[in-house]
């Protein structure tokens, strides 16, 4: 009972801008946290899309170093590094991008019919680097 | 009555003491245990399983097995070498009684392995699902045997499906009469260039896939015919230590999808299309046996076009196109060995419109005027797939060599010598284990010629398909077309 009387003679003798404040302190807390919540989600939903899209596209390195199936590969990369890059993961966005340099080294490669060695390393060296898609 | 209680001596005596060390000596034994079951659970390679343990792996063919050998006196005159297109034993005998099938198959998700009803058999598949040496390591994921959802254009999985005795009527009939064996691997991961080197050769001169560049556009032609046309291949020489270790990668690819295919990759080369390597076609020139090669030219099915000195040699005579058999069967020209691809619209391949029902009645065409004609009495007939196509299959393949083998195939071996049974029309079924280098072992002790590498070397000739001690059962099996084909019901008669 004191306690809620003293609180009570405390809002009173505020001003009606100290009112303003304290009434919208935790509705600013609140809507933060929702809206950090919410970003989040979303962020992780467009993560789990763009890894979702490239696993797909990723499935063209099964085909050896078919130079068709590498070419479609290099047309489609841009958008996977894309989206990884709009889900805020600069990371991953940059591997693929490594990917995608790698994978246009050996089409080049394939049509000028060198040695596949050189181009091979760099598949190599970019496999090791993408986002996993063995366990999602 | 109070409950036992444990009290240290308070003197400390030497009863308490040993318990005390005895304890101290269990919980150090217990703490290194856990530590190295831990280090080893670190250190292990994460593709092995329980279940890799149950596939055998050997640098050595011998991991089929001592090979068998035929019984009796072999009175076999004329081999007829069948290698159709794409199918999985599950595919196609999944449900034959008595066989090695299943009627589920393992799915991979998320790292996990899930189990899924196989659907009904699709006559003319939607599309062609990936089956090349990547897609079949990843399908087999080291004896797992759950990544055939995994490859590419297996999403919608199409190629967990399985034929009925109602859709190939005649294929049961042939494995109800003769022999269908279910433990017949194809000799390499995929896809269908190696395998069928693999058909002539008992090798696959190390190809990983049909050809990479320069298609039938660049030059116009094919294989040998065309000089921009080229393909990965391992190396050649590869040492035994490396070769061991490119199995080890291969076991574990599928949880380490792609990096360990470079790593296997740097161990390939380019090359044409266009090589040299002893086949079994001239060896069987050497000792005067008659073959020939039905095929058409101009595809990847045609492995001699692919054989430079068979190509711009004079054995080249003896490559006739498919429909070629019938004519030869009449006028009384068979060869005594005949390998024998379907024409491409008869071939089984999953996608661009092939009917295995009308695939069926071709071979069926074929079967019928080789058991009208005057060779029945002493002809075998194997008719095998060449590779899985990308459809499920449930038996681990024995891990030969860094090639294969590959998942099983479905074949058949029809002949009047074939080991009798206890299938519906007095067939067998034979779970000896063999690859595409049976075969050839098969027709090498036919015929009496030497073989060509550790592979058909160490393979079992079909000796589980044949029993020549017993009478021959001369009667033919001669089956109807099947009429509902979206084509080739109207096949001539043979």
């Amino acid at each position: 009972m004191k306690t809620a009387a003293s609180v009570a003679r405390w809002w009173s003798n505020l001003r009606v801008v100290g009112k303003v404040v304290v009434v919208l302190i935790p509705i600013v807390v609140v809507g933060a946290v929702l809206a950090f919540t919410l970003r989040t989600r979303e962020t992780n939903n467009q993560q789990a899309a763009a890894l979702a899209a490239f696993c797909d596209d990723e499935q063209l390195l099964q085909t050896s170093f078919r130079i068709n199936a590498m070419s479609q590969l290099a047309g489609l990369l841009p958008a996977d590094a894309q989206r990884f890059r709009d889900a805020g993961d600069t990371q991953d966005a940059a591997a693929v991008e490594q990917l995608l340099a790698a994978v246009q080294n050996m089409v080049k490669t394939l049509q000028a019919h060198r040695d596949i060695g050189p181009a091979n390393a760099k598949m190599a060296h970019a496999a090791d680097a993408l986002p996993d898609c063995t366990s999602g | 009555m109070s409950a036992p209680s444990f009290r240290p001596p308070a003197s400390g005596g030497p009863t308490y003491r040993r318990q005390t060390r005895r304890r101290r000596a269990i919980f150090v034994a217990v703490l290194a245990a856990v530590i190295a079951a831990f280090v080893a659970w670190q250190l292990w390679p994460s593709g092995s399983t329980s279940t890799n343990a149950q596939r055998s792996t050997s640098t050595s063919p011998t991991a089929t097995g001592s090979p068998g050998s035929l019984t009796g006196k072999n009175p076999i005159k004329h081999v007829i070498f069948i290698v159709d297109e794409n199918r999985s034993f599950d595919n196609f005998f999944g449900k034959y009684p008595g066989a090695d099938g299943t009627t589920t198959g393992q799915i991979w998700v998320n790292g996990q392995t899930k189990t899924i009803p196989l659907k009904p058999g699709i006559d003319v598949a939607p599309h062609d699902i990936e089956h090349g040496f990547v897609a079949g390591l990843l399908s087999i994921d080291g004896g797992k045997m759950d990544g055939f959802n995994r490859i590419l254009y297996a999403k919608d999985l199409t190629g967990y499906t399985e034929f009925s005795r109602s859709q190939i009527p005649d294929y049961y009939k042939y494995a109800d009469r003769f022999v269908l064996a279910d433990h017949f691997f194809t000799s390499a991961f995929g896809p269908t260039n190696p395998e069928h080197v693999y058909t002539v050769a008992a090798d696959g001169y190390g190809l990983v896939d049909n050809y990479s560049a320069g298609g039938t556009g660049s030059a116009g032609g094919f294989y040998c015919d065309n000089p921009s046309m080229n393909v990965e291949a391992f190396n050649q020489n590869i040492s035994s230590a490396d070769q061991q270790q490119i199995m080890n990668w291969e076991d574990q690819l599928g949880g380490h999808y792609p990096s360990y295919v470079y790593k296997i990759a740097s161990f390939w080369h380019k090359q044409r299309n266009c090589f040299n390597l002893p086949t079994l076609p001239d060896e069987l020139t050497k000792a005067g046996v008659t073959w020939k090669y039905y095929a058409d030219t101009q595809n990847i099915y045609n492995a001699l076009e692919e054989v430079k000195h068979i190509r711009f040699g004079p054995e080249w005579k003896n490559v006739q196109p498919p429909d070629q058999l019938l004519t030869d069967l009449k006028s009384h020209h068979l060869p005594q060995v005949s390998w024998v691809n379907p024409p491409v619209s008869y071939n089984e391949h999953p996608g661009s419109g092939v009917s295995v029902c009308a695939g069926e009645n071709w071979t069926v065409q074929q079967v019928n005027a080789i058991m009208h004609s005057p060779y029945w009495k002493d002809t075998a007939i194997i008719q095998v797939w060449d590779d899985f196509g990308g459809f499920y299959d449930h038996v681990p393949p024995p891990h030969l060599d860094y090639m294969g083998l590959g998942p099983r195939a479905p074949a058949l071996i029809i002949s009047p010598w074939t080991r009798s049974g206890s299938n519906p029309d007095g067939g067998s079924i034979d779970s000896t284990t063999y690859e595409f280098g049976s075969v050839l072992a098969f027709i090498e002790n036919t015929f009496g010629v030497k073989p060509l590498t550790a592979r058909d070397a160490k393979a079992d000739p079909l000796s589980g398909a044949f029993d020549f001690t017993q009478p021959p059962d001369l009667k033919p099996l001669i089956l109807p077309y099947q009429t509902d084909c979206p084509y080739g019901n109207d096949l001539p008669k043979t």
